[in-house]
């Protein structure tokens, strides 16, 4: 009897902690398709790039970029750079401490070209992909990884105008992108989801920490144990109204060690951003551009290979 | 009750090992539960056991599952996600340890203790 009861309670205790793990990283749960209450760009308060493209054009030429054809929305076309009547984007590298750094510096002439996008264009937990498929899927001209909100079960999740997610994560400093473009730190206790919408929020992404606000470092020396080792970074900033920057920093490999949060900090306030926000970072990091990963994503820094996440951020017109 | 508090030892210690390696290998993140799982087996095993010598093998089961559940809640504060059902360990786990207890008070058999350890 004894045995027995040993015997069957060692099955179950197998079988419940094999259906845990399944839970955790392999079934997909609580999906909800997609929906969009898509801004609508209104081409009568588009800023006029006209002036900034003959500019560029002139600095593309002595600088040996590759034109292509002009098509209908496409004026420059470089290999560390986007520019047309709407978007500009230019992509340079850095060296911090030891780590290499992709710097994306986005012109919008309007906030509606700042999109966000779900995996497989659906919510839920284990609903993941490569940032490079998100991206393609959706057409994004640059997209960086998201917060990867799949991977926790509390923590607000608003795209795109439309909350997927109320469940507050207590205490913790979201960031908050507005129709009109303009980013703001709140804290999950202080609105509920549903408030932030009403308010104005049309992207909301929840990882952190905080890295600037109001141009004042506020990410910590101190922290867990993340957040105060050398790791890769995703970084998101705004230095002002349709102005935003998309940073990623490779770690884990002998060519890049990464950085702290700390450090990552201090390297967004030399970029002049007004906010800066620590997105999901590890294995997650990733930089996708015109078809191509840009940075070397890697997890146990051997391998390199992206990893699938939830969702992304991303330049594009879909 | 010798070889209870030997094998307990021996789960101590590789409880430990098994945290510290883990954590080794996880860039940096820390998980309390993982390291601390080894605690576990100690206190309730090891000092368990000095203190009351007829724990049973309940009692043992509950103490397995306290184990368990401290590491995959590590495992998962590693990766950087959670999940509700990991508070059913705890659950479970005190459940065993108090009918473990109590049905070791009123078993007036002298030997009570199929040591879980002993059967594999």
């Amino acid at each position: 009897m004894k045995k027995a009861i040993i015997i069957l309670y060692s099955i179950f205790l197998i079988a419940f902690t094999t259906y845990v793990l399944l839970n955790t990283f392999v079934l997909k749960s609580d999906f909800i398709m997609v929906q969009t209450n898509a801004i609508e760009i209104n081409s009568n308060i588009e800023k006029d790039l006209n002036q900034e493209i003959d500019d560029n054009q002139e600095q593309s030429n002595s600088a040996n970029i590759t034109f292509n054809v002009v098509e209908d929305k496409k004026i420059f076309n470089g290999e560390n750079g986007y520019l047309d009547a709407h978007i500009r984007i230019d992509i340079k590298k850095h060296n911090y401490a030891n780590a290499t750094l992709l710097v994306a510096d986005i012109k919008l002439s309007n906030s509606g070209y700042l999109k966000t996008a779900l995996a497989n264009n659906m919510y839920g937990r284990n609903i993941k992909k490569a940032t490079s498929e998100i991206a393609k899927d959706v057409n994004a001209i640059l997209a960086i990884n998201g917060d990867f909100y799949g991977a926790r079960e509390r923590g607000y999740v608003i795209r795109n105008g439309v909350v997927y997610r109320n469940v507050k994560n207590n205490n913790h400093d979201d960031l908050v992108i507005f129709q009109n473009g303009d980013m703001e730190i709140i804290n999950e206790n202080d609105y509920s989801a549903e408030a932030l919408v009403e308010k104005g929020v049309y992207n909301l992404l929840s990882f952190g920490p905080v890295l600037i606000n109001n141009y004042d470092i506020v990410a910590s020396q101190s922290g867990e144990g993340k957040d105060i080792n050398n790791n890769p970074r995703t970084a998101i900033g705004m230095i002002e109204n349709n102005h935003y920057v998309f940073v990623v920093c490779d770690g884990r490999t002998r060519e890049s060690s990464g950085l702290t949060v700390y450090q990552l900090a201090l390297f967004m306030q030399t970029l002049n951003v007004k906010i800066a926000y620590n997105l999901d970072g590890g294995g997650s990091t990733a930089m996708y551009f015109k078809g191509n990963i840009l940075n070397r994503p890697t997890t146990n820094g051997k391998d390199i290979s992206e990893r699938s996440i939830s969702d992304i951020v991303y330049i594009g017109y879909e | 009750m010798n070889n209870r508090i030997i094998k307990y030892t021996i789960f101590t210690i590789l409880t430990l090992i098994f945290g510290l390696v883990y954590e080794y290998f996880s860039f940096g993140v820390i998980s309390y539960f993982m390291l601390g799982a080894f605690l576990i087996p100690l206190i309730l095993g090891i000092i368990g056991s000095l203190i009351y010598k007829k724990l049973n093998y309940i009692y043992d089961l509950g103490v397995i599952t306290l184990v368990i559940g401290s590491i995959l809640k590590g495992i998962l504060d590693i990766y950087g996600t959670s999940n509700y059902l990991i508070k059913y360990y705890l659950i479970i786990g005190i459940a065993l340890l108090i009918i473990g207890i109590i049905i070791s008070i009123f078993d007036k058999k002298e030997d009570n203790t199929i040591d879980v350890f002993m059967e594999y």
